[in-house]
Formats: C-alpha cells, sequence, structure tokens
C-alpha cells in the first residue's frame, strides 16, 4: 500500500514541528526515515497513523484519507517508542490482543521470534528492559503481517547480536511477504543496506527523497590545499566543508566526474552516515 | 564471501563480482543452483532489491539463468565468460590506477618492470 | 470485527473487578444480616445501600476506563469514533447486567422481607397501581439509566483531565469545589436568600417526575436525556484527543 503525504504542517503552539511537507511512500518499499533528534520524524509517524491531527494538509493511504478511517488505519501497525500497554498484560496477552485487532497476525511466527530472541512470554510487558520492550514490539510488527509497518527507533537498548538477528528477520519477514516499511532511526550506518530509499527531515523540512543507491552515487567528499578545493568546488553543491592545518575537505552532492578532477586532489566516497551528517548539520 | 559495506564500489556489483569469484572457484560448478535472492539478502543483511540487481547483472551477462520455479543456476560456459570480460578490464581496473599512483609517487616505468617481475617471480 | 474486539476488551479490563465486587457484597451482606438478625431482626436499611455500592462502585471504574485503553486501542490503531462505539456498547453490557442483577436482587428480597427499594419508596405511589412485570421492568431501566450516568460520569472526569492541559487542571480541581463549597452557599445566604437551591430542586423535581403527582417514566426519560448528554460530551473530548502519556 502506498502513502501519500500532501502539504502536511503541524504545529504545537508557537512551535512548527513540521512545515508544510509532501512526499510519497510507494508500495512494498523499505524506507529509511532519517534526521537528527527532534527533526519530527515521530510526530510525521504520528500523524500518518492519526495519532494526531495535522494543522493542515492530508495523508492518503491508497489514495483514502487516514483520518478516524478504520479500513485504512488497520492496514497499519506502528511500532511506538513510548510503550501504551496496561500495566497486567503479559507479553503473551499482548500477542492474543493483538490478533484481536490485527486478524493477520501470525501467532506462530510471534511465538518463534520470542524463542529466538529468547523473549519469556510470561512476563509482565511493564517489568522488561528497554531492549526486550523493543523486541517485543518488533515481534508484534513484523508478525502483524500489516501490509504498512512503521518502526520508530525499533532497536533502542538492544544488543549488537540482537540488532543483527532483527534486521535479518525483518529482511526475511519481507521477502516472504513484501510490505511498505519505515524505519526511523539514526543508527543508519547499520540500517543502510537495508533502507531500499531514505527521506531526510530537518527542522521539521523535508530535505531529500531518493533512492540509497543515487545518494550514495551523488555524495563525495574532495580533499587537498585550500585554494585546490576551493577552486574545484566553485559552482558545485557543497553540503560542508571540515579544514585540518593546510587540508581541506569539501563534502559535495553532485556525481563525481573522475576525469575532471585536478592534481593533487583526492575524492572519496561519502557513506550514508557521513552525508546525513553534512546534510543535516 | 564477503561484502565490503565501507567500498566505493556499489552493494549490488560487490554482490554479483563475489557470485563470480565462487563460480571462478569452483564452488559453484555449471548447472549448479545458486543461492536465491531471499537468502542471499538475509545473510548478507541487504535489501532484496540490491541483491534482485546484482543477480539480474549476472543474469544479463550470461552467467547465470533463470529456471521457473526452481531458482537461478549457473550457464554453461560461465567460467570462460567471466574470465573473459575480468580480462577485457583488467587493464582498466588495475594498469590505469597503478600507472597514476605510480605518478604520483614519482615511480618509473622501469621500476614499476622491475616490481612486475619480483612479483610474478614470487 | 474490530468492533467486537473492543468491546471485549473494555469488557475483559472490568470483569474482574466487578466479580470482586459483587463478592465482597455478598459477604458483607451476609454478614451484615446475620448480626442484625441477631441483634434487631431488621434488614430493611443495608440491603438498599446495594444500589449505592454499585453507583460508587461504576463512577470508580468509570474514572479508570479512559486513559488505559484509550492507549491501548490507539496502540492498536483503531480509530477514536469507533473505540466510543465499543465503550459505549460495553458500558451498556455492563451497566445492564449490574442492573439486571441488582433490581432481580431486591425484587426477590422483597418477597421475603419488608424491604422495598429507593425506587419503590420514591415512586411508591405509582408502583401500587401498576402491573408487577412492568413495575420490575420500570425498575431495571431506571437502575440501568443511573449506572450510566455513574458511569459514564466517572469516565467523562478523566477524559476532560486528560484533554487539559496543566494550567487548565489546576483551574478546575480548586474552582469547582471554590464555587459550589464556598460561593454559591456565599450567595445564597447574602444575595438570593436560598432562591437558587430551591430552584435547583424544583428543576431536580419536574426531572425526577416528582412534581404534581408521581412519574417514573419522566424520570427515566430525563436521564436518558441525561446520560446521552454526558456520552456527547465524552465523545466530543475524545474526537480530536492526541495519543500520549
Amino acid at each position: 500500500m502506498s502513502i501519500d503525504i500532501k502539504a502536511v504542517t503541524m504545529t504545537f503552539g508557537k512551535t512548527t514541528a513540521l512545515d508544510n511537507i509532501s512526499l510519497k511512500l510507494e508500495e512494498n518499499k523499505i524506507y529509511g526515515l532519517l534526521g537528527r533528534n527532534g527533526a519530527g520524524k515521530t510526530t510525521l509517524l504520528n500523524l500518518i497513523t492519526n495519532r494526531i491531527f495535522p494543522s493542515n494538509g492530508e495523508i492518503l493511504l491508497d489514495g483514502e484519507q487516514v483520518m478516524e478511517n478504520d479500513r485504512a488505519l488497520s492496514k497499519i501497525y506502528f511500532m511506538t517508542e513510548t510503550n501504551f500497554y496496561p500495566e497486567w498484560m503479559t507479553v503473551r496477552k499482548a500477542y492474543i490482543w493483538t490478533k484481536e485487532f490485527y486478524p493477520e497476525f501470525d501467532a506462530e511466527y510471534a511465538a518463534s521470534l520470542s524463542e529466538k530472541f529468547s523473549l519469556s512470554t510470561g512476563s509482565k510487558i511493564k517489568n522488561l528492559s528497554t531492549g526486550y520492550q523493543s523486541i517485543l514490539k518488533i515481534i508484534i510488527s513484523l508478525a502483524s503481517n500489516a501490509p504498512v509497518v512503521l518502526l520508530d527507533e525499533p532497536v533502542l537498548g538492544l544488543d549488537a547480536n540482537h540488532r543483527e538477528l532483527f534486521y535479518k528477520e525483518l529482511i526475511r519477514a519481507y521477502s516472504e511477504r513484501p510490505r511498505t516499511i519505515v524505519i526511523s532511526t539514526h543508527l543508519i550506518e547499520e540500517a543502510a543496506d537495508i533502507i531500499e530509499e531514505v527521506v531526510v527531515i530537518k527542522d521539521g523540512r523535508l530535505i531529500m527523497q531518493d533512492q540509497v543507491e543515487n545518494v550514495l552515487s551523488k555524495g563525495y567528499s574532495v580533499s587537498g590545499t585550500a585554494t585546490a578545493v576551493d577552486s574545484f568546488v566553485r559552482g558545485k553543491k557543497v553540503l560542508g566543508v571540515d579544514t585540518l592545518g593546510g587540508l581541506k575537505t569539501a563534502y559535495v552532492l553532485e556525481t563525481p566526474q573522475k576525469d575532471s578532477l585536478p592534481e593533487g586532489l583526492e575524492i572519496s566516497r561519502l557513506d550514508l552516515q557521513k552525508l546525513f551528517i553534512q546534510l543535516t548539520n | 564471501m564477503n561484502l565490503d559495506f565501507s567500498s566505493e564500489k556499489p552493494i549490488y556489483l560487490q554482490l554479483s563480482e563475489e557470485i563470480e569469484d565462487a563460480i571462478l572457484a569452483g564452488a559453484y560448478q555449471e548447472e549448479a543452483q545458486i543461492p536465491s535472492t531471499t537468502e542471499i539478502s538475509i545473510s548478507y543483511r541487504i535489501n532484496p532489491a540490491t541483491a534482485l540487481k546484482g543477480i539480474n547483472r549476472l543474469v544479463d551477462d550470461g552467467i547465470v539463468y533463470k529456471k521457473r520455479g526452481l531458482g537461478m543456476f549457473v550457464s554453461k560456459g560461465a567460467k570462460e565468460k567471466i574470465l573473459d570480460t575480468r580480462k577485457e578490464n583488467f587493464f582498466e581496473m588495475y594498469i590505469t590506477s597503478l600507472v597514476s599512483e605510480a605518478k604520483k609517487l614519482s615511480i618509473t616505468k622501469e621500476d614499476i618492470l622491475k616490481m612486475l617481475e619480483r612479483g610474478f617471480d614470487k | 470485527m474490530r468492533i467486537k474486539a473492543i468491546v471485549k476488551y473494555y469488557l475483559t479490563e472490568i470483569k474482574t473487578a466487578v466479580v470482586m465486587f459483587y463478592l465482597i457484597m455478598a459477604a458483607v451482606t451476609i454478614l451484615i444480616s446475620y448480626s442484625i438478625n441477631v441483634t434487631t431482626g431488621d434488614g430493611d436499611s443495608f440491603v438498599g445501600g446495594g444500589k449505592m455500592a454499585s453507583l460508587i462502585f461504576l463512577f470508580v471504574a468509570g474514572l479508570s476506563s479512559f486513559k488505559q485503553n484509550f492507549l491501548f486501542l490507539s496502540t492498536n490503531n483503531v480509530p477514536r469514533r469507533l473505540q466510543f462505539k465499543g465503550f459505549l456498547l460495553s458500558a451498556l453490557i455492563l451497566c445492564g447486567a449490574m442492573a439486571f442483577i441488582d433490581t432481580s436482587y431486591s425484587n426477590i428480597v422483597a418477597q421475603f422481607m419488608d424491604y422495598r427499594s429507593a425506587f419503590y419508596q420514591v415512586y411508591g405511589e405509582w408502583t401500587l397501581q401498576a402491573f408487577v412485570l412492568l413495575k420490575i421492568a420500570v425498575n431495571f431501566f431506571f437502575n440501568l439509566v443511573f449506572y450510566l450516568l455513574s458511569y459514564l460520569g466517572g469516565y467523562f472526569i478523566t477524559s476532560l483531565y486528560f484533554r487539559m492541559n496543566k494550567m487548565l487542571k489546576i483551574i478546575v480541581s480548586i474552582g469547582v469545589p471554590a464555587i459550589f463549597a464556598i460561593i454559591l452557599p456565599a450567595l445564597e445566604s447574602a444575595v438570593t436568600k436560598g432562591r437558587i437551591f430551591r430552584f435547583i430542586g424544583d428543576v431536580l423535581l419536574v426531572l425526577g417526575g416528582l412534581k404534581d403527582g408521581v412519574n417514573p417514566y419522566i424520570a427515566l426519560l430525563s436521564f436518558t436525556a441525561g446520560a446521552a448528554a454526558v456520552a456527547g460530551l465524552c465523545f466530543l473530548l475524545l474526537r480530536r484527543a492526541a495519543v500520549r502519556k
């Protein structure tokens, strides 16, 4: 299912959390929603699931308004950072109740994932550590079989092994049953190879939406003496510069032309993490 | 097999080269099945679309082919094809950068030829 | 159907509390009736206390029926309108069941004891002429509407507090008691000389169907309207509520 965000603005009192954002998320792609803390990632996800109401604009799921629309909302599973489960609820009960609201929920798969992550299904959710609360929510999100899955900081508190397991299970679930997935994260490096397309927001504004591959082929850094670098990057889209003594490095967003590189300049590709830091600085 | 995620080469290209290497090394014989896109994307932790792109490159080059409903198989003569292409690319990939780095370090043509001899004798 | 799941969830949330409530009520009734029988032999007053206890129980249950359920249902992406439909249905089932239990109990007890529940005391004039089954039916609906009003009232208060910011919460928490406990009585004694309270009393009598004769149907009608009005207010509060802790 595709999501259409049309000219959405969200203000809280005097602060503008999202400023006239328009973007389209296509069916069955894995998206990375990137932005620094407070950029508006969670606000955007909250709006897509109608947890809050936009000050302006509209959001459509396959052409239907999501606002107060059960047909649309029941197609989306949103893994939030905050835990909204009642005090008394155990992991097992959470699975049972999710099945009530998401009939496609695969209880067997949830059980097997619990085993893989060694999450004990008898525990009360409120007694789980942050990491295991994330794991529980990851399992429910993957097993929900919702056509749209939104994950807000899914690896919060997870150790390296569990993160690895999560990414693998995400790909497995996605390969077996393609769905639209949005991963909001600031751990970009880890997720970079899983994401097909990135959406970068900064201070509530959309600053980039592109295929990861395109983005990577565009960004490069060029370093050398300050004068050489300066003359080389003139007229190009420079995201930022670093100087270390006499050495200057410029971060450029353009397809690099290696042939036109003057002597004495070094060019190297930017990975997603570095590019992101330059973009959002 | 290992993919280098910090390399300048796109992941899908690295993936198809890895598979070519495995074919050259005899890990996948001609007419043998290679792992599915899903298996590849899970074990390398990469987006299935990327894995598909890598495999499709091999299909386009005639190195592997698809058997409907069964999976991907190594074509007859795949090894030859890979060797031919790699030889063609050898100059572009190694000699050009060798010469450019040599110029930077003011290494002469004669020095390089000597080094080459040493390398072959090893 | 998600509406079924919502109703089921609301009822599951409260099921244990209802069972506990009736177990305690039963234990207390047995204990008191035993001790009263031993001392005075008069069992009139405490049987009617059961309904008051039910009203209080439902009010408290209403207070705790909003926030956690709203958050949990929202985490499952249930739209607010649907949540509210489910809540109303579950309220009807809950209050209906309790009204049924309480009405049956008091009417059965009345067969064996010289006992008249509050309803029979207030609408005694009417009950004397009415047909037995009709009396019991009206008694049941009377309880049901009162229970609903109490349950919805509790729910209304928590949703109101959920929607208010800190400042408003403080103003309302201090303001409302101040108006009723200090300002209004002061106004009454100094300026209006008891006219406000007399007016309120009159309005209640009219609404209760007790002005110019005794008519429980008027009471049913006005309290149903009251419950509907509270439900409407609850929906207005829920309609744009943000999901947050």
